[in-house]
């Protein structure tokens, strides 16, 4: 008699699914006081192992529990075997539960064991469902799971689809992968993340979600729930993507987007003012940041700026990097700190009527000499979004003080220009007119007032993007 | 500070000097730091019999150095009466900075007429015009206080000369039985606000400027020689061109040996934080307190807006007009 614990028959199962390949099936059948219930597991074309359960029917149903203890009969016997649904070859396993009545438990194995006289028999009373689903779950892969990539070729930015390993065969469920990749832009649908098995260069879907995270380079973490089921469990928006392959792959551009994915855009803005002019002043950014970001892969800073203080006993406040080459996204959360923060109110210790635009000019360019010779950004735009004039270097007519450092502007401005080859826009809350000063020459290549800026038509008219842009449906993996 | 109390000091009556400008031409300010000017120096020290004026030589005298705001115009007194004690006059040696009987003292009763009499949109009450009339006539001194910023923007320092100055000439020169062709008074002709650039520069221009060669801080200075070539200078680019107008008038009406010219300015120049010097391009000791109307573009008047004082205070030739007038009044010829 076999034993009653689970133990044996979890690990048969789990050694027979394993063994499981191409269209091989395995038959479970278990028969217990309620009846007799038929399973199968088979694998599906991506290597995932797929239970299915029959019905169960119960002996009310069946002649061996109507007929009594009438001598064999050849009809109940054709009809369980009908049910149970053995095949003549392949993996089969056969499950006994405690039934009460045992002359019927009986006569019943006895048909099984027949039928299959090769097929192990376990005795076991945990329904046979679960314990199915248990092996399934654990599983190992089989085959490796592939995140759909675009490649882009540095050369050419040609795109070439790929895939990108999250978890090779052999994984456990619990396994959990961490992967890099860049969104370009998504035409509002959101990037596509689609786990795959190869199967001869054909991807073979396992599941496909849709998360809108922003363009930029993002890390994901996903983990393997069970074989077929993966979940990316950080960032967080990851939803069930119902696209059809097809229609993906026919929506990915031969190349990408204008190649301006090595713009940088600097974003530098006035601190100082009334709170509703700083608002102002931030919530422009963050739009030309988000819409300029949404159109092509783009480097952003963001840098603040606020007023010098005249009084020795208040400390000069100093310019702020709030993000360096960074992503659109680290950007717009640095706006939103920003807009946290209280603003100095306009008025000593503070010179009310100019900023420290200057020093803010001496950092950018500070920081770009510390970038070094390295690649660069092919297009590098300095956005300065304020109000006030900056001091001069030394006293001059326009009566202002001078900066405390000596910076120098305009001097930095054309050395800005000269050396790192920067385009200059500016957004002013009243700009000069005609354009005139400081805010001329900030504004060399674009000059808008902060009320009436059409922050779509920035990036294309600064070089940042091209219109429209093509949204790339996968994420995308550059080359080390 | 210093400072005595009235015993000390003595009390008589004072020389009347008369303070006299346009609103605005740095009046009140220059009392003000009269104080700190002292405090300044090693020789002069001031007292009063009044309470209210050294009441608010203290007052002052703390504003401008610790709030470091101008004096408003509400502060001020009428009439100020004030004694300068200086260091004894003989013999001059190693201790002839003490005090003692032999100190020379100026007794002065200054008048500060409130800014807005002459030439203001607003015709100035006429009783208060009248307190300025009676007091330039019973008065033996005048300081007369010539702005040049205001002169730049403005341009009406010969209208605010020549009314007062007629109506004086006609009351003492025009009365039965005088005879004299010029009035009799001292005048000390202060150009105030040279720590203003645009000042600064026209002096530098006119290659006027010298420091002191035991000046700690370096800070220039123009001459008192030479003050009558800067403000002719100033003159030429005043607003209007009738500078030279004014020029002319006290000429006509003072004796030349009468009529000494100062460069002055009562909060001086600002001083470099890290040198603690005088710094060429940051010289600006003052700061508006708020937001110009149209930022960015052009500046606004200077003489329409509300100022701060930036940082310490290093009065320049604020009390020398004083000690020249009070040293000629009380009849010391030495003086220069
Ligand atoms: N640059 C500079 N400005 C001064 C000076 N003294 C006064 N001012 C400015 O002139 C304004 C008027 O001064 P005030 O003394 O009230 O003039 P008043 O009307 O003649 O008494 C002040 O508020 C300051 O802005 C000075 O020494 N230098
Ligand atoms: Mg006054």
């Amino acid at each position: 008699m076999p034993e009653t614990d689970s133990g044996p028959l979890r690990v048969a199962l789990a050694q027979a699914i394993a063994a499981l390949s191409g269209t091989d099936r395995l038959v479970v059948v278990a028969a217990g006081a309620d009846g007799v219930v038929r399973c199968h597991v088979r694998r599906d074309e991506s290597g995932t192992p797929c239970g299915y359960r029959r019905r169960p029917v119960a002996w009310a149903d069946l002649l061996v529990g109507t007929e009594g203890d009438l001598p064999g009969t050849t009809d109940a016997e054709r009809e369980l075997l009908g049910v149970a649904g053995l095949p003549a070859a392949g993996p089969v396993i056969l499950v006994f539960a405690p039934d009460g009545d045992d002359s019927r438990a009986d006569r019943v194995r006895g048909w099984l064991r027949a039928a299959r006289p090769d097929a192990p028999v376990f005795r076991s009373g945990t329904p046979i469902g679960s314990l199915i689903t248990e092996a399934i779950a654990n599983d190992p892969l089989c085959q490796p799971y592939d995140l759909v990539v675009l490649r882009p070729a540095p050369d050419t930015g040609r795109l070439r689809l790929g895939g990108l390993r999250l978890f090779g065969s052999g994984a456990k469920r619990g396994s959990s992968a961490q992967v890099s990749v860049r969104c370009g832009p998504d035409g509002g649908m959101g990037t596509v993340f689609a786990v795959v098995t190869w199967d001869g260069g054909v991807p073979r879907l396992v599941v496909q979600y849709a998360a809108r995270l922003g363009p930029g380079k993002h890390t994901l973490t996903a983990r393997l729930e069970r074989p077929g089921l993966v979940r990316f469990v950080d960032p967080e928006g990851f939803v069930p993507a119902e696209a059809g392959w097809g229609e993906l792959v026919a929506m990915v551009p031969p190349e990408l987007p204008g190649r301006v994915d090595s713009a940088h855009l600097i974003c530098a803005v006035e601190v100082y003012g009334t709170a509703a002019e700083v608002a102002e002043r931030l919530s422009r950014i963050s739009q030309i940041v988000t819409v300029a970001g949404g159109s092509g892969d783009l480097q952003a800073s963001l840098i603040a700026y606020g007023p010098h203080s005249y009084d020795w006993r208040t400390p000069d406040r100093p310019v702020e990097v709030l993000a360096w080459a960074a992503s659109p996204a680290e950007v717009a959360a640095g706006v939103d700190r920003l807009a946290r923060r209280g603003v100095p109110k306009p008025g000593y210790p503070y010179h009310p009527d100019a900023a420290q635009l200057e020093d803010m000019l001496a950092t950018v360019t500070g920081l770009l000499r510390e970038a070094g010779p390295g690649p660069r950004a092919a297009r590098t735009v300095l956005l300065t979004v304020g109000a006030r004039p900056p001091h001069p270097p030394e006293d001059d007519p326009s009566r202002l003080l001078p900066c405390p450092r000596h910076h120098d502007w305009a001097g930095l401005v054309r050395y800005l220009t000269q050396k790192f080859g920067l385009a200059f826009a500016a957004i002013c809350d009243a700009p000069p007119e005609p354009a005139s000063g400081a805010w001329a020459l900030l504004g060399r290549d674009l000059l808008a007032q902060t009320s009436e800026v059409d922050v779509r038509g920035l990036g294309p008219a600064l070089g940042l993007t091209s219109a429209p842009p093509t949204p790339v449906p996968f994420p995308l993996l550059d080359e080390p | 500070m210093s400072a005595m109390s009235t015993e000390q000091a003595g009390a008589r009556p004072g020389k009347n000097i008369a303070m006299w400008g346009a609103p605005g031409s740095g009046k009140t300010t220059m009392l003000a730091a009269l104080g700190i000017a002292l405090a300044r120096r090693p020789d002069w020290l001031i007292a009063s019999s009044d309470e209210a004026s050294m009441e608010y030589l203290i007052t002052m005298t703390n504003a401008l150095s610790d709030g470091r705001a101008f004096p408003l115009a509400s502060e001020s007194l009428e009439s100020y009466h004030w004694t300068l004690i200086g260091p004894e006059q003989q013999p001059r040696s190693w201790w002839r900075h003490r005090r003692g009987p032999g100190a020379l003292r100026i007794s002065l009763s200054l008048v500060d007429v409130p800014g807005g009499w002459y030439g203001d949109k607003n015709p100035p009450a006429p009783e208060a015009a009248k307190k300025l009339q009676d007091n330039l006539a019973q008065s033996e001194g005048i300081v007369f206080l010539f702005d040049p910023i205001r002169e730049f923007e403005i341009g009406d320092a010969f209208e605010h000369l020549h009314g007062p100055l007629t109506k004086l000439a006609s009351r003492i020169l025009g009365g039965p039985g005088a005879t004299a062709d010029r009035l009799p008074h001292y005048i000390s002709i202060c150009i105030t606000k040279f720590d203003e650039p645009q000042v600064l520069d026209t002096a530098r221009q006119l290659g006027l400027l010298t420091t002191r060669p035991d000046d700690p801080h370096g800070f220039p200075v123009v001459r008192s020689e030479e003050a009558r070539t800067l403000l002719e200078g100033l003159c030429s680019v005043s607003a209007t061109g009738s500078a030279d107008l004014m020029l002319n008038n006290l000429s006509k009406y003072f004796h030349k040996d009468r009529i000494k010219f100062f460069v002055t300015s009562s909060i001086g120049f600002h001083l470099n934080r890290d040198t603690g010097r005088f710094d060429q391009g940051n010289v600006r000791n003052m700061i508006p307190t708020t937001p110009s109307p149209s930022l960015g573009g052009a500046p606004p008047l200077v003489s329409e807006r509300e100022f701060r004082i930036r940082g310490q205070v290093h009065p320049i030739n604020v009390v020398e007009p004083l000690l020249w007038l009070g040293r000629r009044l009380s009849g010391d010829r030495t003086a220069p």
